[in-house]
């Protein structure tokens, strides 16, 4: 019995025992239907098997998987999904500390007051009119 | 049940399924004698009604059959994955509510060879037990099942569960003190003491 040094330990696991070793002697034993009705399906898969015997094996990933697969899998699509949300929210709410780098950053910048620079394309537009 | 000339009966059950996959009639006989008591006591613990478990029993049987070709040696034994399997479809049904009241599965007869004279009082106490089970919560019923009915120790029913030895444990603790306050509730009844 594997439960004897628990039964010693636990005061109340003699009374436990004796109904789980009740429960072990009248076990619920399956009926003769209910084994033909298993057999008679072993002997279906069975059939199929014999009749198609490279079905069950799966050669490769299809279709979402497979392009998961290519991918570098499950983490490589988790980390792609990740840099696109980030992408999306700079592009949409960028946060005030980009836009100080950028203009740091970009060699096109405009000067208050600058009207040359600023008004050089309306003139233009303007003369060709 | 077991035939004893039986020359399949020394294999394994990993063996035997191969043997199935490859088209081996035997096999499938060996295995469904062998393994459906099994299987079959472990769905009637967890659902507590005779007529639902042998449902539970003839699809685990069939997924396992349809598992056979793609069974991977040393990966799982074929009585834990089996075990896993049955949980599962019990749960399933548990959670549909399919099944009749619990009180109702306990007034099913357990054993068809049991022999009322000798066995009344055993009877008494398995269906105690049973209408105890019933009102656990379904991971603490298969934990306390698979430790003190089927006998498996705790690691193969941590792998069953999928959870640690430690949540194993304290499952089956909790399950036993549920279990043992109920049974004492209903012992004065049924007549028999410790």
């Amino acid at each position: 019995m594997t439960h004897d040094k628990d039964t010693k330990r636990d005061p109340e696991g003699s009374f436990l025992e004796t109904h789980f070793e009740a429960a072990r002697q009248t076990a619920s034993a399956p009926g003769n239907d209910l084994v033909q009705r298993i057999l008679a399906d072993a002997n279906k898969v069975q059939s199929a098997l014999a009749v198609h015997p490279e079905a069950p094996i799966q050669t490769g990933p299809r279709g979402v998987m497979a392009f998961l697969q290519a991918l570098g899998g499950w983490p490589a699509a988790a980390s792609l999904s990740s840099a696109a949300a980030v992408g999306l929210w700079i592009g949409i709410a960028p946060p005030d500390v980009l836009t100080l780098v950028a203009q740091d950053l970009l060699p096109t910048q405009v000067e208050d007051g600058d009207d040359a620079t600023a008004g050089g394309g309306f003139d233009f537009f303007e003369e060709m009119l | 049940m077991a035939d004893r000339s039986d020359p399949l009966s020394d294999a394994s059950n990993e063996a035997l399924l191969v043997l199935f996959a490859n088209g081996d009639r035997g096999a499938a006989e060996t295995l469904t004698l062998r393994l459906t008591p099994k299987v079959m006591g472990h769905a009637y613990r967890l659902l507590g009604h005779r007529a639902e478990a042998e449902d539970v029993t003839q699809e685990a049987m069939l997924r396992l059959w349809q598992q056979a070709p793609n069974w991977r040696q040393g990966e799982a034994q074929v009585t834990t994955w089996l075990y896993r399997v049955v949980a599962n479809l019990c749960t399933d049904r548990l959670r549909r509510g399919a099944r009749s009241a619990p009180l109702e599965a306990a007034g099913d007869p357990a054993d068809d060879r049991a022999e009322p004279a000798q066995n009344m009082q055993e009877a008494a106490r398995a269906e105690a037990l049973q209408v105890a089970l019933n009102a656990l919560p379904e991971r603490q019923r298969q934990a306390v099942v698979l430790r003190h009915i089927e006998e498996l120790g705790n690691p193969e029913i941590a792998e069953i569960m999928q959870i640690s030895i430690e949540a194993v444990e304290s499952l089956v603790a909790r399950g036993k003190r549920a279990l043992s306050a109920s049974l004492r509730d209903q012992s004065e009844e049924l007549g028999y003491s410790e």
